[in-house]
């Protein structure tokens, strides 16, 4: 600015300075300027400014933004809505994903009984204790989040049958859903094996015999334990599907799993939601749109549904960024926050190092498994493989039994009261057999009142 | 749905696309059957089925313990001095579990199976009674178990 000044008319003919050049300091300032603007507008593209076109922008120009929509229901917003759940589950992958790979650097998936007399692998666990800094604290970080992800997956899983939020068109994202619970809980199962302790391998035994009951069991059986019994060749599988084969599966799952969210039109929300809210009837609302030119700078989605979707309201729409984006870092933050205090109160159970001779007694697997146990105690094929096939079965095609039309995207939709309470009922019964199995199972398996002995292990 | 304006596909485009596809077809076929086949070793790395115990004169009478090899050792002394062995498992036939030793039987601490001496069920999930093993002697006058050969309830091998 001021070469420019000292170039005005109104400036002495006689100065005898010549023209000037930018002073070479201005220059090289001038040339920084730009070099970061250049990297400025490279990594963000779009303007600081906080306009309509800058929160659109802000959620198409970033990788991770641009899975969400530019605008959001206000009702899928509702922290009532989905409780936050889907986010809470893949939050709980990161955080485990990231404890994971820290852990993997103090690992060694080796059954060989060293010096000390104790298994390479548990030997690890004892160095992380007390050789590694935050070691417990990473451990039971990965543990209880693993624990959490399970609870929560359920509970997802529990929420969207509940709002019938798997009718058309999202029964594939419901059939997906049920895969990456499955593979939630392979990985809760392969991960418990590898601190190589009494849990570890008596759950595996029992696990990989359940398998023998099936239909190809026995082949499942040779796959996973690469021997005919727990050994050093059972670990080195489980460590491998529990690190890379399950967590790549699950996350790409995932992706398809939220890819499909938006194809399939966002979340479920109830049809008559579109018109309701407004107050305005449906041909005249839609008469506003096609004439009124007032909104026509909004962004238009192509979105899959049943009616065109100029009949809804674009009021009850808001901009992703940053509603959308505040309210799911607040989750992850609680969440980050309930999972560290958990970490910092309680341990990661480790039990003694794994016995092949003797299982403790009782020997229990972990609650999410315990209802199973409890089943399994009746009869092995019926409770380990005929109820969870049958029942796993039934969910993951219960879109295409289930094809009634109902309202999708409420809570306990009046006439779904059936289905709901069917599925409420079979809830409880889950709920009632881990109860029996942690509660009111004592040594060898006897049934025993809680406040009769405690422990015992 | 008629897509009448489409251009007509050949027999010859059928049979050609045909072909390509089962050739790769059997190929991947071929390659995931090679690496299927990987995953299934042809040894096994774990314990011996056939196991030696010892003499049969180290046992005293009645039953001994080996809680190593899972085996309870059942040693009878007839009034001629013929000695008789039963080698019994104490494998749980439910799930695997290793049963421990109750009076008058065993008992599972997986599932709560229950079994009376000779190892007959008397409660619980198993499905059938504890396997009684195979016992024979080999030249040098050591107890061999064989896992792999399960005989009849109370079967026993005079050594």
């Amino acid at each position: 600015m001021d070469a420019q000044l000292q170039q005005s008319p109104g400036m002495p003919e006689s100065d005898p300075k010549p023209s000037p050049e930018p002073s070479l300091v201005r220059r090289i300032a001038n040339e920084a300027r730009d070099v970061l603007t250049d990297v400025r507008e490279s990594l963000f593209r779009h303007d600081f400014a906080d306009t309509f076109k800058t929160r659109s922008e802000i959620m198409f120009s970033y990788l991770l933004l641009h899975v969400m929509p530019v605008k959001v229901h206000r009702r899928s917003l509702k922290a009532a809505t989905t409780l936050g759940l889907g986010v809470i589950s893949l939050f709980l992958f990161g955080i485990l994903t990231a404890t994971g790979i820290v852990l993997m650097f103090h690992y060694i998936p080796s059954a060989t009984i060293t010096d000390s007399g104790l298994p390479e692998a548990f030997e690890r666990m004892l160095n992380l204790r007390s050789n590694v800094g935050y070691g417990p604290f990473l451990r039971n970080m990965h543990r209880w989040c693993a624990h959490g992800m399970v609870a929560i997956v359920v509970m997802h899983m529990a929420r969207v049958f509940l709002m019938g939020s798997y009718k058309k068109p999202r029964q594939f994202n419901w059939v997906i859903g049920m895969l990456l619970m499955l593979l939630t809980l392979l990985a809760s199962y392969t991960g418990y094996l590898l601190p190589w302790d009494q849990l570890s391998l008596w759950g595996v035994r029992v696990g990989t015999e359940i398998a023998k009951y099936a239909p190809g069991g026995d082949l499942l059986r040779a796959f996973l334990l690469g021997d005919t019994d727990v050994g050093q060749e059972a670990l080195l599988r489980f460590y491998v599907l529990h690190c890379v084969v399950l967590p790549m599966a699950i996350a790409g799952l995932v992706a398809l799993h939220f890819w499909r969210i938006r194809k399939d039109g966002g979340l479920a929300r109830a049809d008559e939601d579109r018109s309701l809210s407004t107050g305005i009837p449906a041909e005249q609302s839609a008469d506003d749109n096609r004439t009124g030119s007032v909104k026509s700078y909004q962004l238009v989605e192509v979105m899959r549904g049943r009616k065109p979707l100029v009949d809804s309201p674009i009021e009850d729409l808001v901009f992703s960024w940053p509603a959308l984006i505040l309210r799911i870092a607040i989750v992850c933050v609680l969440c980050l926050i309930v999972a560290s205090i958990f970490s910092l109160a309680f341990d990661a159970p480790l039990e003694e190092p794994a016995n092949p001779m003797s299982p403790p007694n009782p020997a229990k697997a972990p609650w999410y498994f315990l209802g199973l146990q409890e089943l399994v105690g009746y009869n092995a094929f019926i409770g380990g493989i005929l109820l969870p096939g049958v029942a796993f079965a039934f969910f993951l095609i219960l879109p295409y039994i289930d094809r009634r039309s109902t309202r999708v995207g409420v809570w306990f939709a009046r006439e779904r009261w059936v289905e709901n309470g069917l599925f409420i009922l079979f809830v409880l019964v889950n709920i009632l057999l881990i109860v029996i199995g942690v509660y009111f199972r004592g040594a060898n398996w006897d049934f025993q009142l809680p406040w009769e002995v405690m422990g015992g292990h | 749905m008629g897509f009448d304006n489409a251009p007509r596909t050949s027999r010859r485009a059928v049979i050609k696309t045909l072909a390509a596809l089962g050739a790769v077809g059997a190929a991947a076929a071929a390659s995931a059957l090679g690496v299927a086949r990987n995953l299934f070793p042809w040894v096994s790395y774990g314990e011996d089925n056939r196991v030696k115990i010892g003499r049969g004169e180290d046992f005293a009478d009645g039953d001994t313990v080996l809680y190593d090899r899972r085996l309870v050792v059942r040693k009878e002394t007839a009034e001629d001095a013929t000695v008789r062995i039963a080698a019994i498992s104490m494998v749980c036939t439910h799930l695997g579990c290793t049963v421990g030793t109750v009076t008058g039987g065993f008992k599972c601490p997986c599932h709560g199976s229950q079994y009376d001496g000779d190892g007959r069920v008397m409660g619980g999930p198993a499905p059938r009674s504890l396997d009684w093993f195979d016992v024979t002697v080999d030249p040098a006058g050591e107890l061999v178990v064989d896992k792999t050969k399960t005989c009849a309830v109370e079967s026993f091998f005079e050594v």
